[in-house]
């Protein structure tokens, strides 16, 4: 029941029970109800409002002393900050004449209570046929009813005794006034957002917060804080658009920044500033200054790119013509000079997060493997794979397989496409380079390719006839090898390859076309020139740069990211061919990991599943990546059917952790054995002996000599990245949970020694299992057979009968039998393998080598990048 | 005198040289040679001859193929003087030793030390037709024949040699040396001449001591025309010679109709008489077999040996498989044992290779041993056991069975063990953890576990996955026709399933069913 007369209210008081904490009530309100109650009401009721004055008036004063209300100009207005932001929703009854101020439970309907509720009454006065139900309303505001706070009987008051009714509401953003001129606006924003939420969409309280917004962007500007309060103003100018104070307030931020960035040629930074204004206020006259003075920059450096291009300075030219686009976006007929500058000579920017300048890590990092890939042009290179590989060479026209495959003639190329970065090789340069690789003493001897090849013959300028001691099953693969001449000096590498390195810094990293393309080719037939690789220190740097079109292709995209790139409109992502396999190698010159248990458990205890979902991929789906049982792709020929993946058993681990270090305890053991034999034997001769009863009686004391033998600690070395780190963190805790200590080292910074370790964490991606294998297994490339002594000769056998198959079905029982006993033995630990993403922006256009749109996914990042076109 | 004479050796070199010392006194008292002694054929054949020279009265017959050459702004010298010099040095060092001869043969030209070098048997004799009067130098008339080149150069003369024995068609590696000064040509030359010639000795007998070791006994040819240089000692203790065998022609003994180098096979020199009877020499016989056809008895077969010195400081040896030789073992596992014969203990640590790519070890020499065994081995099992004598030769080569097969089930067998290992371990650890749920009163746990420990591979499983890896490799043996491996597969796996029975034992077995039937008990399962 909304509304009840005093009467009824009394008869209510009567039955019902105190509400709790309500029994101190202040004596004065009740006084002043009686004398409210006492002057009759303007309108007439239906119901009786008599009431008993004189028992009211006497019940309160024999409990109370009598004190006045508060008067209006007396009480604190608006109340504290304090006292309104947890304050139980009130409102001040301000009576006639007296000025005295009641405070009540917050009225309804509100704000504007009194306007609100006289409007309606006089509504339904005025009205000449009521409802039942608007009867009922109209006797229910015929007087304002009201709950004193902590008191749950209700008053009603004649409406002639009211001056005004001041709402919570309202002081709250009179204190708001005064707090945000007093510049405290985190109690301004708290008691706004308290008033929103006691009248949403007030416009009062838009107001107020507009206020707010600009003030304290004034503040943050004043204080040094612009970018804050450009993001203040943004929000204000939401609320308010179009306001002037607004459009003063950005030019006094934007003006000194605008001009600090074009000072310091940050154009980016200020074109951004502009945009900034422009979104908030297109006719600002900021914006058409700021515009013009960078137009005209921008103008200027093209036509001095422009100038340089006719000069055939086409690098410097696309340096320029390029730094003008950044300066200002060119449309029109400055954006066809711009294209056909940069379409002259191109360069793509990658973006990479490291270059590893000088970290001494036993295998090449990527950045190495992207450098000899620019640097080096085998003879042969994987140009496809699909289950097997597919090799392409550069420098040969086509390959003649004779006498049963004993012997091949290699025809080299005489003629060379224009966008070729090699140079032709001639037979004789080809036989140079033979001869290095076969030679013992030099340090390109390859020990494999030696054991194959009996001799050659140069028969022509253009062919090279090589003879074999036995049938290579791959001839491609083994001939993967990098062109040099003799004396192998810096100019002659740079020749070989395809690309030379120019610049080179901590963050950039330059390559030139070795040949460049010809001049006075059509603008499309140009291909990229330089090749720029750009570091960041994290991968959201690099996103952040490829969304900005800072770089055009990113090196490496994480499995994450792939989804967001492909939704998003800035490029495309590219699958690479080969997936990256994630291994635990072990150094074949280490004596920590001789045992076979050990290794077994530590391949055991790595929850590989777990692992790769929460860290590796960040997918529980597991979309990018698999675990593996081999090191080599899942989907290569090499890899035996069915479910290869190595089984994570933590109880299993442990009991084999735990026999390593048995064994260990051995030798100990049976030094003193054998020292009580002799004794025993002196004493009484062979039959006096009786080891296993001798053991049995003397358990405790074998087990005192031994308690000191623990498992020496192992050392994990893991490539530089900081997903494989944690990667490797999360297994050497789980090694831990089984008695194996594991310390992780990580190479980051530059060295000239490799740091002392057992096992590694890496990555690795084999193009031929059949001759990587060794490589992979023993982190060797000089195959070196004596890396092989620590391993039994079984295991040898199986890996140097992989030179000698004759089939590719020999080839693949074999490898099938390798990997299998690998995985079996931990002589290398396969963890998972992670499929491999490149992202182009839309202005790199990268070989398509099937000419049917069916592109080929790249073998690698930089797969043809001499063909690859870039625009601006 | 001569049986005083006799006496005196007897107690002053024993029984051995005495043996020697009668052969020797009866050729001199009796004139019947040492070599006609050894060698009943050539008894026969003397009948209607003069009686022959004894062998170690025998002079080498040795000619000398001699090139001086000049390259351009080098000293000039006089070939004759050269000659000359030479040959008064040869002559100052052998004596009566050597009837020496000096070619100039025209197919020899230029002679240069490349040309030496790259010189092989078969340009020197006729090696489809041995006998052969008109190869290049016959051994009806020649013994040795040495190649000297003196070439002089800018900064003095390069002097090298190289022999060639007519009987054992065979060339000694070539040596050369620098000498500043002309003069210096006619020592270093007969310096040379003294390392590259390699003496020849003929089996005289074999006997063994009473320590069961057998001993052989030599005759040097020329043994008894004492060179007036002693460092020209033919033979000296510690010497190792390389065996042939000249399988002689029936109809026509003195024809040569195969010559069998004996390879792998040494004689180590442990004496040499050089006082009563100079030029028999008695050595151990190293061989890598039990047996060896060196000192057979045939009517037709002349038994020789060549004393080498080494000229290199290490030897390459090549592994290869016997069934496809053009195969090598690669990093097969090899020790190399410092001591005389097989069955004596180490003198020295043993050095452990592995052979490269193209089955080769390279056994450095050492100055104490100039002969060595060499063990090859292909996992559990020794594949081989050779002696060699490091630094004869460059390149050797041993030829091995192939044990492909058997070292194949050795790793199959390896994972099975890891797989019973295994299962053995997590029978405890299933036991184990069933037997604190059920001190926990974990009753779901203990079913749990004792499930998961009736899960595991059972002995059957195992016996049928090895008789799996044990009929696969049968079969391959049997389809490559290697009986040794078939023979090697069935016995390893027999130890692993011996093995199998002893941890899969009946007492155990039910000992353990003991405590897990009383582990349900506690557990209240049924």
């Amino acid at each position: 029941m909304f509304c009840r007369t005093l009467t009824e209210k009394s008869q209510s008081q009567q039955i019902s029970r105190p509400c709790p904490g309500t029994t101190t009530r202040p004596w004065w309100i009740l006084v002043a109800l009686v004398w409210l109650v006492a002057t009759p009401p303007s309108y007439a009721q239906d119901t009786p409002t008599t009431v008993n004055e004189d028992e009211a008036d006497e019940s309160e004063q024999a409990q109370r002393p009598e004190e006045p209300l508060p008067k209006l100009n007396e009480i604190q207005r608006p109340p504290s900050y304090k006292e309104l932001i947890n304050a139980h929703p009130f409102d001040w009854v301000i009576i006639n004449v007296t000025n005295d101020v009641m405070k009540v439970e917050a009225l309804d309907p509100r704000p504007d209570t009194m306007q609100r509720l006289t409007d309606e009454r006089m509504d339904l006065a005025r009205k000449r046929r009521r409802t039942k139900e608007e009867n009922v309303r109209l006797k229910q505001i015929r007087q304002l009813v009201i709950q004193l706070p902590g008191d749950s009987r209700e008053f009603a008051i004649s409406w002639d005794k009211i001056d005004q009714i001041i709402g919570i509401e309202e002081l709250m953003l009179e204190r708001v006034d005064l707090l945000i001129e007093a510049g405290d606006f985190t109690k301004a924003w708290d008691l706004i957002q308290r008033v929103q939420d006691l009248i949403p969409e007030w416009d009062q309280t838009q107001l107020r917060f507009f206020k707010l917004l600009l003030k304290e962007a004034e503040t943050e500007n004043t204080e040094g804080r612009p970018y804050r309060a450009l993001a203040l103003l943004d929000e204000a100018h939401e609320i308010s658009p179009g306001n002037t104070d607004t459009a003063d307030l950005l030019e006094t931020i934007l003006e000194p920044m605008i001009s600090e960035a074009v000072k310091s040629e940050d154009f980016r930074k200020a074109n951004w500033l502009i945009d900034r204004c422009r979104n908030t206020t297109p006719e600002h006259p900021l914006v058409q200054r700021w515009d013009d003075q960078i137009r005209q920059t921008g103008a200027t450096l093209l036509a001095e790119a422009e100038e340089l291009s006719r000069a055939g300075e086409a690098r410097q030219a696309t340096r320029l013509a390029r730094r003008a686009d950044r300066i200002w976006h060119m449309t029109g007929q400055n954006r066809k000079v711009l294209s056909r500058i940069v379409a002259r000579y191109q360069t793509v920017r990658v973006g990479v997060d490291s270059l590893n300048n000088n970290i001494a890590f036993p295998v090449p990092l990527a950045a190495a493997q992207r450098h000899r890939e620019l640097t080096q042009t085998p003879l042969f290179s994987a140009d496809k794979f699909d289950e097997i590989t597919y090799f392409r060479s550069a420098y040969i026209e086509d390959w003649d397989p004779q006498d049963l495959g004993r012997k091949v003639t290699f025809r080299l190329r005489s003629t060379r496409p224009w966008w070729q970065p090699q140079p032709i090789l001639r037979a004789s340069q080809v036989a140079d380079a033979l001869a290095l690789h076969l030679d013992p003493d030099s340090p390109d001897y390859d020990a494999r390719l030696a054991s194959f090849v009996s001799g050659y013959t140069v028969r022509s300028p253009t062919r090279i006839e090589i003879r074999f001691k036995r049938v290579p099953l791959n001839m491609a693969a083994l001939f993967r090898i990098p062109v040099y001449a003799a004396g192998t000096d810096e100019k002659t590498v740079q020749l070989a390859g395809g690309y030379h390195e120019i610049e080179s810094s901590e963050d950039e990293r330059s390559y030139l076309r070795n040949v460049p393309e010809p001049d006075g080719l059509n603008t499309v037939g140009y291909h990229v020139a330089e090749v720029i690789e750009k570091r960041f220190d994290n991968d959201d740097e690099i996103v952040r740069a490829f969304r900005r079109g800072t770089i055009d292709v990113m090196a490496d995209v994480r499995p994450w990211m792939v989804e967001p790139i492909r939704r998003s409109d800035t490029g495309s992502v590219q699958q690479l061919a080969f997936p990256s396999s994630h291994l635990i190698v072990f150094n074949p010159q280490s004596t920590a990991i001789q045992n076979v248990q050990l290794r077994r458990a530590l391949s055991l205890a790595v929850p590989r599943e777990l692992i790769l979902q929460k860290i590796i991929l960040q997918d529980d789906e597991m979309t990018w990546g698999r675990l593996s049982g081999a090191a080599w792709p899942e989907s290569s020929y090499a890899s035996a059917p069915g479910d290869n993946a190595l089984p994570y058993n933590l109880y299993l681990a442990h009991a084999l952790s735990f026999a390593a270090l048995e064994q260990l305890k051995i030798p100990i053991r049976q030094k003193i054995v054998a020292a009580a034999k002799a004794e025993a034997v002196e004493a009484g001769g062979e039959d006096n002996w009786d080891e296993r009863l001798w053991r049995a009686q003397h358990a405790e004391e074998l087990e005192e000599a031994s308690k000191d033998i623990h498992l020496q600690p192992l050392t994990m070395l893991c490539e530089p990245d900081p997903i494989m780190r944690k990667a490797a963190e999360k297994m050497i805790e789980m090694w831990d949970r089984i008695g194996i200590s594991v310390s992780l080292v990580v190479p980051e910074e530059p060295a000239t020694e490799i740091p002392h370790w057992d096992m590694m964490y890496r990555q690795a991606q084999m193009e031929e299992p059949l001759l990587d294998v060794w490589s992979v297994l023993l982190t060797d490339d000089s195959l070196d057979i004596n890396l092989l002594e620590g391993f039994p000769d079984w295991f040898r056998q199986d890996l140097t009968l992989l030179d000698y198959v004759g089939s590719f079905r020999g080839a693949r029982n074999q490898l099938f039998r390798l990997q299998k006993n690998m995985a079996a033995q931990a002589f290398l630990i396969p963890l998972w393998e992670v499929d491999q993403f490149a992202a182009f922006r839309k202005s790199v256009t990268i070989y398509d080598n099937t000419s049917t749109g069916q592109q080929d996914p790249p073998v690698s990042v930089y797969d043809n990048v001499s063909r690859w076109v870039v625009k601006p | 005198m001569n049986l005083q004479r006799l006496q005196l050796k007897v107690s002053v070199c024993g029984r051995l040289q005495a043996i020697a010392a009668i052969v020797c006194a009866a050729w001199l008292t009796t004139g019947t040679t040492l070599a006609q002694t050894a060698s009943p054929a050539e008894e026969s054949a003397d009948k209607t001859q003069a009686p022959p020279v004894p062998f170690v009265l025998q002079p080498y017959r040795v000619a000398v193929e001699l090139r001086v050459l000049h390259e351009r702004g080098a000293r000039n010298v006089s070939f004759e003087s050269v000659r000359q010099e030479i040959s008064d040095a040869l002559e100052s060092m052998y004596g009566r030793m050597w009837r020496l001869t000096f070619l100039r043969s025209g197919w020899l030209t230029p002679g240069t030390p490349t040309q030496v070098q790259a010189l092989q048997p078969s340009e020197l004799v006729d090696i489809s037709d041995p006998g052969n009067p008109f190869e290049r130098y016959s051994e009806t008339e020649l013994d040795k024949v040495l190649f000297i080149t003196v070439l002089g150069t800018s900064a003095g003369f390069a002097v090298t040699c190289r022999e060639f024995d007519t009987r054992l068609h065979d060339l000694s590696p070539i040596l050369t040396q620098h000498t500043p000064q002309p003069y210096g040509i006619a020592p270093v030359a007969a310096g040379l001449v003294r390392d590259s010639f390699r003496p020849v000795l003929k089996y005289h007998r074999q006997y063994s001591d009473d320590d069961g070791n057998s001993h052989i006994e030599l005759l040097t040819q020329a043994g008894e025309l004492t060179p007036p240089d002693t460092a020209a000692q033919q033979v000296r203790k510690g010497d190792v010679l390389r065996l042939f065998q000249r399988m002689m022609n029936r109809r026509n003994p003195t024809k040569l109709r195969q010559l069998r180098p004996l390879q792998l096979t040494y004689i180590r020199v442990t004496a040499v008489d050089l006082d009563v009877s100079r030029g028999l020499t008695t050595g151990a016989m190293l061989s890598h077999g039990p047996s060896t056809l060196f000192g057979s008895r045939s009517r037709h077969a002349q038994q020789l040996a060549l004393r080498q010195r080494p000229a290199a400081s290490s030897s390459k040896l090549r592994l290869i498989q016997r069934s496809r030789e053009n195969k090598p073992l690669i990093c097969q596992r090899v020790s190399v044992a410092f001591k005389l014969r097989s069955h004596d203990q180490d003198q020295a640590p043993q050095l452990q290779l592995l052979s490269d790519r193209n089955g080769d070890i390279t056994i450095p020499l050492n100055p104490d041993f100039p002969t060595v065994w060499v063990y090859v081995y292909s996992g559990t099992k020794t594949l081989a056991r050779v002696p060699y004598a490091p630094g004869l030769l460059p390149s050797d080569s041993v030829l091995l069975p192939n044990d492909s097969i058997r070292l194949a089930v050795e790793g199959d067998l390896k994972l099975f063990q890891d797989e019973l290992i295994d299962t053995i371990a997590l029978r405890e650890v299933q036991f184990s953890l069933a037997k604190k749920a059920v001190q926990e009163q974990r009753t779901d746990d203990v079913k749990q576990h004792l499930a998961e420990y009736f899960a595991l591979p059972e002995k059957d499983d195992f016996i049928d996955k090895l008789s799996l890896i044990q009929v696969d490799a049968e079969r391959r043996a049997r389809e490559n026709n290697n009986r040794f491996a078939e023979r090697t597969v069935q016995q390893v796996c027999q130890e692993m399933r011996d093995s199998l029975d002893l941890f899969f034992n009946e007492k155990s077995r039910s000992k353990r069913m003991s405590a897990i039937n009383n582990l349900r008990r506690q557990a209240g399962i049924d």
